[in-house]
């Protein structure tokens, strides 16, 4: 069973502050953290076994990840890097992710988080799928295999499904649905030494050309959701509080 | 000159913020309550190599130096100033005087076990009457046949009720005393005659257990000299120039977090119809606990390079200690100030982190024995001998 894990660095949480009045993120520090997500399916795929390979698009964030990855227990780390991918979104992802399972010789497995921290698209690992005419379960909380047919625990609003596919498949592993175990700090030193630990792939070593990894979404700016107003707590009897509610009901 | 740290310690770092921000910051409140180290805590702290951090991987260690070292205590005391002295004592002095000047075979013995955090050490060195005054130690060794009997006591141990291995310094030939005449060696705590005291009731620090054990004819084998027979006070103070780099290091996480949590407050606390940070005084403190603590960073780091690089360090390991534990203490004493009554409840980590912070002043060698021990040096370095 080879696993090829999908992961993304995002800016960490405290590295940056968001300004509603100038409609601006101020960036503190460069300062990155794997998506926590991803960590979730990375701890998935090597509690299923087999080896697993971790990649990533970009430069230094990207590296650290995939270096982390293999800290805790990948065997190999792939990050593939190219000017012409400095604004990839999902379709040049997918595109460059179909060329390094080729490379690869194939996989049985992709893995990728559920869910994106900073951006909230989360839209490779459906749209690689359909592009590979695998099967693709989302929300995965719990993932075994029998044979060449996966179990998957996929949690909707008020249950849980089981879902059965046959590999290969893409998944994708909900946030928090398992406890990753801590990298030894040993493997975390020695990966990061390690001259030899991340194999750098460019789009040439993909054959891969600039236009195939044309972007298709463009971002022109951000705008920010207005602030939610503060709620208002009733106090009375529940009777009380129920015509309260009616009486704000009508006004709106 | 570079002043950037290495990619490795760069990730290091990282990763013990992650760990200390979801599996020490979340029990170190109770742990203050409960005076004593969770369990579960020191287990995962074994798992993932803390307590083998300076050491080679060759006996299981991690490997990262001294500079890793500092880098560690930095993050662990910035969060728990206890979790820090537990792998301090235990580290820095307890397992540091074996590494240093053990037989291979007795490193290979006991090191695996230490690193892996399955044998917690300690450092015997005070007595009832020996503090200051190491060389005054009284705990005597007498050899028979192929084993010494240890006889005497050992006072204020940092993880005495928890330690299975104790490195104690004893007098093995009274007649030369502590200098010439004191060995050190490795006990085990299921050698008959050991016996831990109760952990004593202590100001701060309280997840760190310390206590008073005593030796009533314990048979120690020959093999557990640790280095020379009568050269252990040498060892022992070897270890301990090491061990105050140590402490300039949680000083400078201690001292961190004070600006950190200040930093937060100020924004948020409003008086006279704006942020305290508008005020003045707030911005003087403020400003004086940043310089402090950069001059701090930058004598850590580079004394721990010097040890690194195998490089005379003795002087500089003392500035750590003294002007260290001094600033932690001034600094959290200013944070204190700017929380005002919050600052002062238990409910807040500061209280914990100001109790915490004053013994860094008195232990491994009062400042006033650092501000001795600096004197020393630099009279000698202009050939001057102030003690023979």
């Amino acid at each position: 069973m080879n696993s090829l894990v999908v992961l993304h660095p995002v800016r960490a949480p405290a590295s940056f502050t968001v300004n509603r009045k100038a409609q601006k993120i101020f960036i503190h520090r460069e300062e990155f953290i794997l998506n926590p997500s991803d960590k979730n399916a990375l701890a998935a795929a090597l509690r299923l076994g087999g080896p697993v390979t971790a990649i990533s698009v970009g430069d230094a964030p990207a590296d650290d990840v995939v270096r982390l990855a293999r800290a805790m227990g990948a065997a190999r780390a792939i990050r593939i890097s190219d000017s012409a991918l400095a604004h990839a979104d999902a379709s040049a992802h997918v595109a460059v992710l179909q060329r390094v399972i080729a490379h690869m010789g194939g996989a049985d497995l992709i893995m990728l988080g559920g869910d994106i921290l900073d951006s909230d698209l989360a839209q490779i690992g459906p749209r690689l799928a359909h592009a590979l005419d695998w099967p693709f379960i989302p929300g995965v909380h719990q993932l075994t295999l029998a044979g060449q047919t996966l179990n998957a625990i996929v949690a909707h609003h008020t249950h849980f499904h089981k879902v059965e596919a046959d590999v290969p498949a893409v998944i994708a592993i909900a946030r928090d649905s398992n406890q990753p175990r801590y990298a030894h700090g040993r493997e975390i030193l020695n990966t990061f030494k390690a001259k030899d630990a991340v194999e750098v792939l460019s789009l040439a070593d993909l054959h891969l050309t600039e236009a195939e990894v044309m972007p298709l979404v463009e971002v022109r700016g951000e705008s920010f959701p207005p602030e939610r107003e503060l709620g208002r707590m009733l106090d009375g009897s529940l009777d009380d509080a129920a015509h309260q509610i009616v009486e704000v009901i009508r006004k709106i | 000159m570079d002043f950037t740290f290495s990619p490795e310690h760069t990730a290091l770092r990282r990763w013990l913020r992650d760990f200390v921000e979801a599996e020490i910051k979340p029990r170190s409140k109770q742990m203050d309550r409960d005076s004593a180290p969770d369990p579960e805590l020191l287990r995962l702290m074994g798992e993932v190599g803390l307590f083998g951090l300076p050491f080679s991987q060759k006996y299981g260690g991690m490997g990262a130096g001294e500079t890793g070292y500092s880098i560690m205590m930095e993050e662990i005391n910035g969060a728990d100033a206890s979790m820090g002295t537990v792998l301090g004592a235990h580290i820095g002095i307890g397992a540091m005087s074996l590494y240093l000047d053990g037989s291979p075979l007795l490193k290979e013995k006991y090191l695996p076990d230490i690193c892996a955090g399955k044998k917690i050490a300690a450092f015997g060195l005070t007595e009832p009457g020996a503090g200051s005054d190491a060389a005054g130690i009284q705990l005597r060794a007498t050899l028979e046949g192929d084993s010494y009997f240890l006889d005497g006591q050992k006072m204020w141990i940092t993880n005495g009720p928890i330690a299975d291995l104790i490195m104690v310094l004893a007098v093995t030939n009274p007649a030369l005393g502590a200098r010439g005449g004191a060995t050190v060696f490795v006990v085990e705590k299921e050698m008959a005659g050991f016996k831990p005291g109760k952990p004593e009731k202590k100001m701060g620090l309280h997840a760190s257990p310390t206590a008073l054990l005593t030796f009533d004819e314990v048979r120690v084998p020959k093999e557990n000299v640790v280095g020379q027979l009568g050269l252990g006070f040498v060892t022992f103070m070897q270890t301990l120039d090491l061990g105050r780099i140590t402490i300039g290091a949680g000083s400078l996480g201690g001292a961190q977090a004070a600006l950190e949590a200040s930093l937060r407050w100020v924004k948020a606390r409003q008086q006279f119809g704006r942020a305290i940070a508008h005020n003045q005084s707030i911005q003087f403190m403020l400003a004086d606990m940043a310089c402090e603590i950069e001059a701090l960073r930058s004598l850590v780091y580079r004394t721990s390079w010097l040890v690194d690089n195998g490089q005379p360090f003795a002087k500089e390991a003392s500035m750590c200690k003294l002007f260290g534990s001094e600033v932690a203490s001034r600094c959290i004493d200013r944070a204190l100030q700017i929380h005002g009554a919050l600052g002062y409840s238990r409910d807040f980590p500061l209280e914990r982190g100001w109790r915490d912070s004053r013994i860094s002043e008195i232990f491994e060698g009062t400042n006033e024995i650092q501000r001795i021990v600096i004197a020393e040096q630099l009279l000698q370095e202009h050939g001057v001998r102030i003690r023979p």
